[in-house]
């Protein structure tokens, strides 16, 4: 089992549609996938049409003796399951607090599927915090998606150094530049400096996009309503280029 | 995933059953499909033997492979372009690495096919969510030209969605309560094999028959022979088609096994009668050789390549594109032999002569099958022993095939006859010889390839390779199988020690001595 955290502190750089489109493209290869939307506000779990409740909230999901697979919720489509998000995860951290080595019980919970899912994607909330530092321990890499601006590469400093803090060298972080609009120059500039691997990003990149955008309106991926669009195939070759690095 | 059945046997009418479910859900139909669904597996069935189904559904706009397997073992789909002939062909994932894992290097083969005409009944929330899905389906399996073969079957399926269990077991109560429906558990592929003729698991390379130990020997060892025949006789098709190499392999391996059988238990037979028929099966196994030694060799060359960095696995093209030439050509001869009348005489000839008794048997015909048995193996074991002795602590390449041989006639001898034993006893024996085998089979490989890769090289410079980088990957390579070699003589040494052992000798005296079978 493989497990990817999607995350940065900064909101509204495409984690969510990364992460729901990422989990879809690893779901229509064959591998047996779980999208974990761990963001209070539920986007994911809006994505794909699955209340973001969990019976017994956050208290539930943290405690030793509950197991997760009880609160797995097929998608709509084949291979790929949802754990739901539920509005109780914007205290997920005092909940955490509470216990025995907090930082460690989401790689303990998520070890009891690792027989059950090839990948397992973490949507996470765009924040530092305990949560963050139990998604940097419970991840083999950490997929960070950054618009290509300044404030964005500060951002991305920023995560870096989170990660080596929590777990040294042994989590790679893996960015990626996304909403990528080559209409304006500094992204054009940013793109063609970046994408093509160097200062340790992804050559993959994920266009801005309207089939993205209009995630909400069809509450599809966008693999699903647009396959063939230019998007749908960028997180494809992005997941590829993914699969390839964590194998 | 659990998908349940029942079997339609009245009127039925879905929309008032899931109108049951009240208010908060909804069904909405979706469109009726017609999906050809081909049953896959290998030829010796081992999706099957793994306790799955695999199937190749094609519907307008859509294929999909589908490996459905009992729970706790995970079932898998994947959408394909094309149907995979095999299981490498899939793209990179866990479901490509555990269909590998049990297919290894045999083609995905259709085992049977059926037209199912499904009527999908989304059961939806008031989200929009899809939380159970059910299908009326009505199945007719198809015969191998694809007509209808047998009586549609009319079914009802459902299939729950993980987190819905509450709606699952609401639904499953409601049909269940239905007068036109009873649960079912049909095997689709049973029936859709039956059609072509087969059932499930019908080949087996192994051998598994059982002997009576005071069976007449002639009739034990022509029991034995018929078995082999059989062997033989399923994997022409095969090779005749290029359907994946182990046509090729278990046809020689069961030609072998004659070969071997005859040359140690000939005294079951008049030597007259037999004589013509060992020629032709010598001829048999002698066509063969040159396809399965190239297929052995560009399996072991792509192995190889598989490891290497990309620019010296490119170098290695011309050379894999000359074996490749090499083997097109060699088993067009082979299917020209094989398609000829001297192989076809060849095997009904065997086939009668085996199916009917000598009207004058030898003397050693008419003793109990495990009294001759029982000689041959200790005389095979202790000419092996000798032989290795002999051979001491270094031995020659010839030495070492020969040794090869004779271990090998001895695991088939007991290959042959472990069921006049008690269940399991020679396991440990015949386990001993696969590995001295396998380390003897690859050293022999490992020389002879070196050898062919000098041929090789010389042929690439004639046809007109000019750049160094092919030649130095050649060079590369019989390094590479230098060292196996040498790796391979080492480990022969411990094996063959323990082989040879005097606790090994006393087993062997033990089971197959005079007062032997203890």
């Amino acid at each position: 089992m493989r497990t990817l955290a999607v995350w940065t502190n900064k909101g509204g750089v495409g984690k969510t549609s990364a992460a729901v489109n990422l989990a879809y493209v690893a779901a229509t290869r064959g591998n047996r996938t779980l999208l974990w939307d761990l963001d209070a506000q539920g986007a994911a779990s809006f994505f794909l049409r699955i209340k973001p409740h969990v019976k017994g909230g956050g208290k539930r999901v943290v405690r030793k003796s509950a197991e997760l697979r009880e609160l797995v919720r097929a998608t709509d489509y084949e291979n790929l399951d949802l754990l739901p998000a539920d509005f109780s995860y914007r205290h997920l951290d005092l909940m955490l607090d509470a216990l025995k080595k907090p930082s460690k019980r989401l790689a303990t919970k998520l070890a009891g599927l690792a027989d059950e899912y090839d990948w397992v994607l973490l949507d996470c909330p765009p924040s530092v915090s305990l949560i963050s530092e139990g998604i940097v321990r419970a991840a083999d890499a950490i997929l960070v998606p950054v618009i290509p601006t300044a404030l964005s590469l500060r951002t991305l400093e920023q995560v870096r150094s989170f990660a080596a803090e929590v777990c040294g060298s042994r989590v790679p972080v893996l960015p990626f530049l996304s909403m990528v609009d080559r209409r304006k120059r500094m992204h054009r500039e940013a793109a063609d400096s970046l994408a093509g691997g160097s200062e340790g990003f992804l050559q993959s990149f994920i266009p801005v996009a309207s089939m993205v955008e209009q995630m909400g309106s069809y509450r599809t991926p966008v693999g699903a309503h647009a396959p063939s669009s230019p998007a749908a195939q960028a997180f494809a070759t992005l997941f590829a280029e993914l699969e390839a690095r964590l194998a | 995933m659990t998908i349940v059945r029942w079997a339609i046997s009245g009127e039925l009418d879905l929309g008032h059953i899931l109108a049951e479910l009240g208010p908060s859900f909804r069904a909405r139909k979706g469109p009726p499909s017609e999906v050809t669904v081909h049953y896959l597996d290998t030829f010796d069935w081992e999706a099957w033997r793994n306790g799955g189904r695999l199937t190749l559904e094609e519907c307008p706009g859509s294929t999909r492979l589908r490996w459905r397997r009992t729970a706790p073992l995970p079932s898998f789909t994947v959408a394909v372009a094309r149907p995979p002939r095999f299981a490498g062909e899939l793209p990179p994932g866990v479901f490509r690495r555990e269909l590998e894992a049990i297919s290894g290097v045999r083609a995905l083969l259709p085992v049977g096919a059926a037209r199912v005409r499904r009527h999908p009944i989304n059961v939806v929330s008031s989200q929009g969510k899809v939380v159970a899905r059910i299908s009326r389906n009505t199945m007719v399996v198809l015969s191998s030209d694809g007509a209808t073969a047998g009586d549609p079957r009319d079914t009802v399926s459902l299939e729950g969605l993980a987190g819905f269990a509450k709606v699952e077991e609401r639904l499953t109560a409601l049909l269940d309560a239905c007068p036109a429906l009873s649960r079912t558990e049909p095997d689709d592929l049973a029936a859709a094999a039956a059609a072509r003729g087969h059932r499930p698991g019908d080949y087996s390379s192994k051998l598994a028959f059982r002997l009576a130990p005071e069976a007449p020997a002639g009739e034990a060892v022509r029991t034995v022979l018929l078995h082999l025949l059989g062997t033989i006789e399923a994997n022409v098709p095969g090779v005749l088609d290029d359907l994946d190499t182990e046509f090729l392999h278990d046809l020689r391996v069961a030609t072998r096994r004659t070969r071997a059988a005859i040359g140690q238990l000939k005294r079951v037979f008049p030597p007259d009668e037999l004589a013509p028929h060992a020629a032709e099966l010598s001829w048999l196994g002698g066509v063969t050789g040159p396809c399965r030694d190239l297929d052995v060799f560009l399996l072991e060359v792509e192995s190889y390549r598989s490891s290497l960095q990309p620019a010296d696995a490119t170098a290695l093209g011309p050379l894999v594109a000359l074996l490749d030439r090499e083997r097109a050509g060699a088993h067009a001869e082979l299917v020209a032999h094989l398609r000829s009348s001297r192989a076809r005489a060849a095997l009904d000839g065997w086939r009668s002569f085996l199916a009917s008794a000598a009207s004058e048997p030898p003397p050693t015909a008419l003793r109990p099958i495990r009294e001759v048995a029982f000689r041959r193996i200790l005389r095979a074991y202790s000419r092996v022993v000798m032989a290795g002795l002999a051979a001491g602590e270094r031995p020659s390449v010839e030495e070492l095939h020969r040794l090869r041989i004779g271990a090998k006639k001895l695991r088939y001898l007991l290959e042959f006859f472990d069921s006049l034993l008690e269940p399991g006893r020679v396991a440990h024996l015949i386990a001993e010889l696969k590995t001295l085998q396998d380390i003897l089979g690859g050293y022999r490989d490992a020389f002879v390839q070196q050898q062919r890769l000098a041929e090789l090289a010389a042929e690439m410079l004639r046809a007109g390779v000019d750049s160094p980088a092919p030649l130095l990957a050649v060079g590369r390579l019989v390094e590479v199988l230098a060292h196996r070699q040498a790796d391979h003589l080492a480990r022969y040494h411990d094996g063959f020690a323990s082989f040879a052992s005097a606790e090994s000798q006393a087993e062997y005296n033990a089971l197959f001595g005079t007062e032997g079978g203890s």
